[in-house]
């Protein structure tokens, strides 16, 4: 078990910075997801913390020592990885054993470490049996074993889940939480998916081009999203993000735009100081709520889309030049082209600055 | 989901089956063309394959017969021809010029350059398609094709330098000499198949191999090698026919008789001016083809992986 900490972490391939400057803590036993779209440098940083590739610049540590120069083989870390990386010629048990074999245990501690391993992912019953004859979900928990086995100081997934079909994934969500709870083993999961990262993680850091963007927990992130990218990524259907004027009206603040006109709550008004000009508006589909046309809402506009989702329906809504997403409840009856009405939310008002994107209160 | 026309016609139409009886009919039909089509297909292949089949029929033929009239119809039936391989000294031959070498030195060094040729080729293709496949160098690309060209430049072209080459380091007349001039000009085409083997060996393996604890080298030995073990087969057969079966390197660079290869005896049985024993000849043509045949018989699955490319998991 370990304190991982990563200081100015940064990967340069040739011109291209993968990585750049990343900074991140992880107390012992803590579970961190890195999170972000493709190419946002999230695996690169989960190679250079299993010794794969070498920071260009910044520090490693394990446990207060700098491990920037030892290698994989020596890091003493479990990882599973997006495609499973089995030995296909190796039956499960000897896919489990393989770390322990490295390392010359003798047979019977290994015999007995694997079956443990096997049994802590239930596949204590497939052990004679090779990859090729395994199902994804067994194929996984043999390299969840194979990484648990050899009792790592950390353990990395690099997006574990995503070659599970939708039931499945939700299961093993579950399991790997289990297994990490239990074990209090120090974890990095790498994922595109927020909902992996939310519903796993104890922190997430989420990526954009090498950067990050925000470091916090999942109610952070969603409720006090950093800037416009957090705001936009975090959230499905996502948040809506609106062009507005801050406008001073008989002394109360009010965002206006092309129809909209929506009074800011006074206490986020004493915040804004004197501050004036544009400000870009993030809605929470969520918080949003349709309202017949020409009633007392704050934004007009006509219906664009509705897509039905069972419990509830996303309806897209033309304001002016830009679009509010909206979540209805099941029963909704506008369609598309209909005028219809909104009120926006008091409370959850997420206010950005135009131009840097970074929230503002 | 069919569309039933309400007219149909006597004799059935595809388009417009009416009842039960129109089916039974259309589903007779397709059967009769099916095995007409199946008919035709086979007899042409049949007859396409004789020009290939009835040479080497006649071969084994003629390896048993006392006679061979006019050098085509093969009579009569004796094991006198296959006495090359227990009389010691088979004499004057009708047909070689001069005294034919002990066939078992001869297949001994035949052996020597086929396993010679295998064992340099499988070595060096299997670490250097290894290197070719994971690292990225300098010059990566143009090394590819310059290995590339060498393939397709005709060895045959080489002889006079090649010759001068053997000479000065005094490698003539011996079959290490030889197995080193075949080896060299195989080694681009094995070199691309054990790079695309390896190729297929996804870089997570390699990587995991490395987490749980292993050297580069460790890693290499027990998890990518076993992957491409069929690889190693295929270039391993190939190589050995290539050293087997090899005619022009030996003719040109070997001039000693105790340094002969079956190709080099074969050709003497067959000789220039004479009369041919056609027995003896077909003997000693069946007796150097049995390796091929063997090696064909235990490897063919090796070789359809060729085709396939790579491995899979």
């Amino acid at each position: 078990m370990a304190r991982i900490v990563l200081e100015g972490l940064t990967k340069q391939f040739g011109a291209v910075t993968a990585v750049d400057g990343l900074d991140l803590a992880l107390a012992d036993g803590e579970f961190v997801a890195l999170l972000g779209p493709s190419g946002c440098g999230k695996t690169t940083a989960l190679l250079m913390l299993a010794g794969i590739y070498k920071p260009t610049r910044g520090q490693i540590r394990f446990n207060d020592v700098v491990v920037n120069d030892l290698p994989p083989q020596d890091r003493h870390i479990g990882m599973v990885f997006q495609s499973y990386a089995l030995y296909p010629h190796m039956s499960v048990f000897d896919n489990i054993a393989f770390p322990l074999r490295l390392q010359r245990r003798p047979s019977d501690e290994i015999t007995r470490r694997v079956r443990e391993a096997a049994a802590l992912v239930q596949i204590d019953m497939l052990l004679d049996r090779r990859p090729g004859q395994l199902s994804g979900g067994q194929q996984q928990r043999v390299a969840l074993a194979r990484a648990l086995v050899k009792r790592p100081m950390m353990l990395l997934l690099d997006e574990p889940l995503s070659n599970l079909d939708a039931k499945l994934r939700v299961l093993m969500r579950a399991e790997i939480k289990r297994l990490q709870r239990q074990l209090g083993i120090t974890t990095i999961l790498v994922t595109h998916d927020q909902v992996e990262a939310m519903t796993m993680a104890d922190r997430i850091a989420l990526l954009r081009d090498g950067r990050l963007q925000q470091l916090g927990t999942p109610d952070d992130l969603y409720y006090r999203p950093a800037n416009t990218f957090v705001a936009g990524f975090i959230g499905t259907p996502p948040m809506s993000l609106l062009t507005a004027r801050l406008a001073r009206v008989d002394g109360r603040v009010v965002l206006e735009g092309d129809g909209l006109r929506i009074p800011v709550p006074a206490d986020v008004a004493a915040r804004l100081a004197s501050r004036t000009g544009d400000v870009v508006v993030g809605l929470r589909p969520e918080d949003v709520q349709l309202l017949p046309a020409g009633g007392a809402g704050q934004m007009e506009g006509r219906i664009l889309d509705v897509e039905p989702l069972g419990r509830e329906l996303v309806v897209a809504v033309t304001v002016g030049q830009q679009i509010v997403t909206v979540l209805a409840p099941h029963g909704f009856a506008g369609r598309p082209d209909e005028p219809v009405a909104m009120a926006a939310p008091d409370r959850r008002l997420y206010l950005f600055d135009p131009d840097t994107g970074t929230a503002i209160v | 989901m069919a569309r039933v026309v309400t007219t149909g016609p006597a004799v059935p139409d595809r388009r417009s089956w009416l009842t039960a009886e129109d089916v039974a009919a259309l589903a007779r039909r397709a059967r009769r063309r099916e095995t007409a089509g199946r008919t035709a297909v086979y007899t042409a292949l049949a007859l396409l394959s004789l020009p290939i089949i009835v040479p080497y029929l006649w071969l084994i033929a003629a390896s048993f017969s006392r006679r061979v009239s006019y050098g085509l119809l093969p009579s009569g039936f004796t094991l006198d021809n296959w006495r090359f391989l227990w009389v010691a000294n088979l004499g004057f031959v009708s047909g070689t010029t001069g005294r034919l070498p002990n066939i078992w030195q001869v297949v001994w060094n035949s052996l020597v350059l086929a396993a010679g040729t295998t064992v340099i080729v499988v070595v060096v293709a299997t670490l250097a398609g290894y290197f070719v496949s994971r690292h990225d160098f300098r010059r990566r690309a143009a090394f590819l094709k310059g290995a590339l060209m060498l393939q397709a430049f005709p060895g045959i072209t080489l002889l006079v330098a090649l010759f001068i080459l053997l000479r000065t380091l005094n490698l003539l007349n011996s079959v290490a000499g030889v197995v080193l001039v075949i080896a060299t000009l195989h080694l681009p085409f094995a070199l691309f198949v054990m790079k695309g083997f390896f190729d297929g060996i996804p870089w997570d393996i390699e990587m995991s191999a490395l987490i749980d604890g292993a050297s580069r080298l460790r890693a290499w030995y027990t998890v990518l090698l076993p992957q491409v073990r069929n690889g190693i087969g295929a270039i391993a057969m190939f190589s050995f026919l290539w050293g087997w079966t090899d005619y022009i390197f030996v003719l040109t660079f070997i001039l000693r008789r105790s340094s002969w290869t079956m190709a080099l005896y074969l050709n003497a049985i067959i000789g220039e001016y004479r009369f041919v024993d056609y027995g003896l000849m077909a003997a000693v043509g069946v007796f150097y083809m049995i390796p091929s045949l063997l090696f064909f018989l235990f490897t063919q699955k090796h070789l359809m992986q060729l085709t396939l490319g790579g491995t899979k998991a």
